[in-house]
């Protein structure tokens, strides 16, 4: 029982430190709690980890303590900062949904079915964490070994000469989830598989949380639950969240920069163009395609979007300054200690077809049922319904940047010799798909058009 | 009068149905018997990886062996000729059965070609569907006995090839649909399934997405459309719930205390290896070398579970050596503790 409040304790924590500078963002207080709950979890986590990581390379010790104290400098300073903006101290008010009688029957009789399918896979997947020892090869050589060692020794080994240098693992790949699960072991004072894996389903439910109050508000519960549930019940994206590797970590990061950059397109509410930053810069500290793949390609959809005056120069400027910052400290020992970009030797790559793979590549996206037909009907949707989306600015550059990063994912693969076979397609596109059931929504809502489909 | 012209619509269209699937039903399965009590096939032979005892019995014939067992039939078929095999059989001692296409070459087979028959006293009939891409055109094939624990005590009764008829073909399809794949199959990068006749099963419900989809784009239907693409949704989902239903299933039975036999997907034992080995090796234990070479991944996977004792190769220069699934004769060293005769704990004297 302690060792479950202790877990839950370590949930809260830092999720309250992440509510904190989203709650100053929000100055007119336009974004919903349910957005800020769960977009509070991902900023908490990525900035307490990053600041550890720093904190680490100095040469701290990465004791419970450490970890405790940038959380209540953090806690501080946030809520010094609110202070001076709205003259008083601000905690997260929590509000559970009313149950409202206003309802229609259809709606009630969704969102029951939607808590038993989604509590039932929570369940499963809580079940199967704790039955199961750590089995996945990046697991138990990289994810998971490296905070494993980092707790055992107290600190982040610092010398590139020795075998668990960054905890050994893979030391090109950032330390957010490692760190994050370094921090679980320090509150639960131990290391233990079936309570440390447990973090991956608090990804899944953040990611599916996120997803709920990213769509449009306009949207009704029904339309809303169901998008939800069509997220949740993606096959590979349940499978992940029992598996203790970084993708949904990923996933829900790149979900929160792209959809705060479409809702700020949406509706020119500054507040979201920063947390897209931080979503951003929290990607490229978890996962190494933040920095090769999903960095360059926004940056340089957003310079577009300067060209032709969507935003002002400035606001892009201060945009690549957060994500510079937030980035600087794992790009720079990166560069000193020389760790590559990608896993592997990434100092160079050459461009040939892999044509042997198209055809496994293909089917594995679009007739598998790794994201059920996800894949095949946004595709199409996208091709046939192009004017509908073409038409809003915001959903124009959704559907872009999803392409982008699609073409890019899948190039690499399938055009250089960095991917010998196909054993990481499907997860890398994993990454894409809530944005991409975002654009799916967003087109079945246009083409449908029907006013039941959304709140009076 | 519009009532019976609907009536006669639909009549008609029965009729035409009929006329294109009866010849399929109407015809008597057609059977080719490869074994039968005590009648076998010429072109059926058995061999084994060890001895293989053979005894005919009235009604059938007993195989025993201390390993797997290959019931080997060596002429071409296609499941266009042939789409099922029959098997009926009891066995003293669980088995797996798998289907191998091309036996004698390549030895392809696949989880749907796969079997677990339990211990039994009484005679059961297996179907297993051909087809398969594996076996478009094959130019023999072997039916593989396993043990799962050492022993094959298996009695054959009948081996049957079956001709492909229309309800056989549509029930081995809703078979293969719901018929998760073998447990190792899936990773974290991959589900192997559903498949249908050797296939994404996606494929044969693409028509009917392609349709719905077409008629999205028709103001009259677009609503029932997207009803029908969220049914579909469901039942893709619903399938793949139930797959993940029994790996964890397979999970559960693998790591059950009291199931020391089961292998932990494709691991085997290592992960009780692992959990006698943290209780096992002596207080004050800073390193061990390793010796094993069953699975390359091991070392790392120890390394990982030990930490922060560290493991080192069979080079190494720690006083405590671990040995597992490892044939050797340890002269100067002391045994501390085993977990059987191949799996044991050693220090240097």
């Amino acid at each position: 029982m302690i060792i479950t409040i202790k877990l839950i304790l370590a949930y809260l924590l830092p999720w309250l430190v992440g509510y904190l500078p989203l709650a100053l963002l929000d100055h007119d207080n336009r974004l919903s709690f349910g957005y800020k709950f769960f977009a509070g979890f991902l900023v908490g986590m990525g900035l307490l980890t990053l600041e550890i990581f720093v904190a680490g390379i100095f040469k701290t010790s990465l004791s419970l303590q450490t970890y405790l104290i940038l959380l209540l400098i953090n806690f501080g300073v946030f809520e010094l900062l609110i202070f001076k903006q709205r003259k008083k101290f601000c905690l997260p008010k929590f509000k559970l949904p009313k149950l409202n009688i206003s309802y229609s029957k259809s709606e009630k009789v969704i969102l029951i079915l939607f808590i038993l399918l989604v509590g039932f896979s929570l369940i499963t997947n809580l079940q199967w964490i704790q039955d199961t020892p750590t089995f996945e090869f990046d697991a138990w050589n990289n994810w998971n070994l490296r905070a494993k060692v980092i707790y055992t020794e107290g600190h982040i080994p610092l010398d590139s000469s020795e075998k668990f240098f960054l905890g050994g693992g893979i030391v090109s790949y950032p330390l957010n989830d490692s760190l994050w699960k370094v921090w679980l072991a320090n509150m639960i004072d131990g290391w233990d598989d079936s309570l440390i894996n447990t973090t991956s389903l608090v990804y899944f439910i953040v990611l599916i949380g996120l997803f709920y109050f990213t769509l449009p508000r306009r949207l009704n519960l029904s339309v809303k639950l169901i998008a939800t549930y069509l997220l949740a019940s993606l096959p590979f994206v349940f499978l992940h969240a029992h598996v203790p590797y970084a993708d949904l970590l990923f996933t829900s990061y790149l979900l929160l920069s792209m959809g705060a950059m479409y809702l700020y397109l949406e509706s020119q509410y500054e507040p979201l163009w920063w947390i897209s930053a931080l979503g951003l810069a929290f990607s490229v500290w978890t996962k190494n395609e933040g920095l090769v793949v999903v960095l360059p390609v926004i940056v340089l959809i957003n310079i577009l979007l300067v060209i032709i005056k969507k935003i002002n120069w400035q606001i892009f400027v201060k945009y690549i300054l957060i994500i510079g910052v937030l980035s600087a400290p794992w790009l720079v020992f990166k560069n000193i200690y020389n760790l590559g970009l990608l896993s592997g030797d990434s100092s160079s790559f050459a461009l040939i077809f892999n044509q042997q793979l198209l055809e496994e590549w293909f089917s594995s996206l679009f007739l598998r049922s790794h994201f059920n037909f996800l894949f095949l009907f946004a595709l199409l949707l996208i091709v046939f319904k192009f004017r509908v989306w073409w038409q809003q600015f915001s959903l124009r550059w959704l559907v872009l940047t999803t392409g982008l990063l699609f073409i890019l994912y899948n190039a690499i693969i399938l055009f250089t010799d960095r991917a010998q076979d196909l054993g990481a397609v499907v997860r890398v596109n994993m990454h894409l798909a809530p944005a991409l059931l975002f654009i799916l929504v967003l087109l079945i809502v246009k083409i449908i058009d029907k006013r039941s489909l959304f709140i009076d | 009068m519009k009532n019976i012209e609907k009536t006669h619509g639909i009549l008609l269209g029965l009729l035409v149905v009929a006329f294109f699937i009866w010849p399929q039903v109407g015809l008597a399965q057609t059977e080719k018997v490869l074994l039968q009590g005590q009648l076998i096939d010429p072109m059926l032979g058995f061999t084994g990886v060890n001895e293989v005892k053979t005894q005919v019995l009235p009604e059938s014939i007993l195989f025993e062996s201390e390993g797997e067992i290959y019931v080997i039939y060596q002429n071409p078929i296609s499941y266009k000729e042939f789409d099922k095999i029959l098997i009926s059989l009891k066995s003293k001692t669980p088995l797996r059965l798998s289907i191998i296409s091309n036996i004698s070459t390549t030895g392809d087979f696949t989880y749907e070609l796969e079997r677990e028959i339990p211990a039994g006293g009484e005679f059961a009939q297996y179907e297993i569907f051909l087809h398969h891409k594996l076996f478009k055109q094959v130019d023999d094939f072997g039916i593989k006995f396993a043990p799962v624990y050492s022993d094959i005590s298996v009695e054959i009764e009948n081996i049957s090839l079956v001709a492909p008829n229309f309800f056989g073909t549509i029930k081995q399809a809703w078979q293969d649909f719901w018929t998760p794949a073998s447990y190792s199959a899936f990773t974290v990068n991959v589900i192997p399934t559903p498949q249908i006749f050797g296939g994404p099963a996606f494929v044969y419900l693409l028509s009917v997405f392609l349709v719905l989809f077409a008629l999205l784009f028709f103001r009259k239907y677009k609503t029932k459309a997207l009803l029908g693409l969220l049914v579909l949704w469901l039942l893709i989902s619903f399938r793949m719930g139930y797959e993940f239903l029994q790996y964890k299933q397979q999970d559960r039975k693998a790591l059950a205390n009291d199931n020391q036999a089961q292998d932990f997907r494709d691991y085997g034992d290592i992960y009780r290896f692992i959990s006698w080995l943290e209780n096992s090796l002596p207080e004050g234990t800073g390193k061990i070398n390793l010796y094993q070479d069953t699975n390359t991944h091991f070392p790392r996977l120890l390394q990982y579970y030990l930490y922060p004792i560290i493991v080192l190769d069979e080079s190494g220069d720690a006083k405590v050596s671990v040995f597992y699934n490892y044939s050797v004769d340890i002269e100067n060293e002391e045994m501390i503790a085993d977990y059987n005769e191949k799996s044991f704990i050693t220090r240097s004297k």
